[in-house]
């Protein structure tokens, strides 16, 4: 993904908290592909559940995704994603993993919602 | 019930800590294989210190500290992080490291061995705390907690093992350490023209033959190797053939160089995955990361 890729979409920002530290810049998910695309999502909770049902965090409406997909957690500085059984699976940059520990850029697809993943400045 | 495979540790050689590192990881070779009940650890490079940090949070929840730890053979970045193991420690921790013969513990002495002076650690083998014995894998297999674990001999200078892993119709082999390229049926042609198919030796198809995950040595790019024959490792790109010849499904190309940035490893990988299109293979081929974790499930 180059610069210029990642200037030239518009988003809209979906805050899945209330507040953000005013000294802190979020760990972001920048959807870029699947229903709801472009958006960011600023990760400010300690766990975020991704899917297509009610009353996940982050709601990705398509049949590619399972109710609940896949869960973001955050231990310490460290955040990691694991697959919830889902049907369709979840891919790390294009490796199908059980659970991943989460690099800035990383690229994450669920169905067919495809996320980069952005560290923060903490 | 299921496999599931975590890579703690993907470097070979050296630890690589920084900014060029940071995707795929700079510890040294650890790899942690797991049903749902019983741990297997293969090698201690300095991955297995953020695996025993683990062990310690699990154990909190009431989980034993219990494991079952092979050793592909004793090079300093296959034992070097033992010493900060941190279940070691525990009186109640139960580790049990495998020879291959029946009583054989050549294994267990090399480890201990590297904590029997205060002039290199302050913290002597006999002072750890844990429950640490030697046992054996019989010579051939043994079946530990319903894992059929078996092992192979493979080319490295001083020697190196691979393990085989075997439950409910899942097989994943770790297969580190080992020049490939050099035992090739085909090894001389195969070096002089990159582009022709390379023969592995049957021993190891044999070994590797049907696996759900192949953790395998490929160390280097094609040109690295022209400079490194002899040093124990192989090309990434001949795992494809192998995969090939052996019916692999998926294959994680494990203990990445210590001069290969991130962007090298993802240029080697991209090479593995244009050999196998062009041979036309049908193999899942990725690098070995820090912190991914496979999960294979199989039924009882």
């Amino acid at each position: 993904m180059s610069d210029d890729e990642w200037n030239s979409e518009p988003t809209a920002m979906h805050r899945v908290s209330l507040a953000l530290p005013s000294d802190a810049e979020p760990d972001l998910l920048e959807q870029r592909r699947g229903p709801g695309a472009p958006r960011v999502l600023p990760l400010l909770e300690d766990t975020v559940v991704i899917g297509r049902g009610e009353g996940v965090a982050i709601r990705v409406p398509s049949s590619s995704v399972s109710r609940r997909h896949a869960r973001i957690e955050r231990d310490g500085p460290v955040l990691s994603i694991t697959d919830l059984d889902s049907q369709n699976g979840v891919l790390v940059n294009g490796t199908a993993v059980h659970s991943a520990v989460l690099c800035d850029r990383d690229q994450l697809q669920l169905g067919d919602a495809v996320f980069i993943f952005r560290r923060g400045a903490h | 019930m299921s496999l599931y495979v975590k890579f703690w540790g993907v470097r070979g050689s050296i630890p690589t800590p920084g900014w060029a590192t940071q995707r795929y990881g700079g510890n040294t070779a650890c790899v942690e294989v797991r049903t749902d009940d019983t741990r297997f650890i293969c090698d201690g490079g300095t991955g297995i210190r953020e695996l025993g940090a683990a062990m310690m949070r699990d154990k909190q929840d009431g989980v034993p500290c219990r494991a079952h730890i092979l050793f592909s053979h004793a090079h300093w970045d296959h034992i070097q992080g033992f010493p900060f193991f941190s279940p070691a420690y525990l009186p109640d921790s139960e580790l049990t490291v495998y020879g291959t013969e029946p009583g054989d513990d050549r294994m267990y002495r090399l480890l201990s061995g590297q904590m029997e002076s205060l002039d290199y650690f302050p913290v002597q083998f006999s002072d750890l705390g844990s429950h640490t014995r030697s046992a054996d894998l019989g010579g051939s297999a043994k079946v530990i907690d319903g894992v059929t674990v078996s092992f192979l001999p493979v080319c490295h200078p001083g020697g190196s093992l691979s393990y085989r892993f075997e439950a409910g119709g899942r097989r994943v082999v770790y297969s580190t350490d080992n020049e490939l390229d050099l035992v090739l049926e085909n090894a001389d042609e195969a070096r002089d023209d990159p582009t022709v198919p390379r023969v592995c030796p049957e021993s190891l198809v044999e070994f590797v033959r049907g696996a759900d995950l192949l953790v395998a040595d490929g160390q280097y790019t094609d040109a690295e190797y022209r400079q490194r024959i002899n040093w124990g490792h192989s090309r990434a790109t001949t795992l494809v053939d192998l995969a090939a010849q052996a019916g692999v499904k998926r294959v994680a190309v494990f203990h990445h160089d210590p001069m290969q940035a991130d962007a090298d490893v993802k240029r080697k990988i991209d090479a593995c995955k244009a050999r196998a299109a062009r041979l036309g293979v049908s193999v899942d081929i990725f690098g070995a990361r820090e912190g991914i974790e496979i999960k294979l499930p199989y039924d009882t």
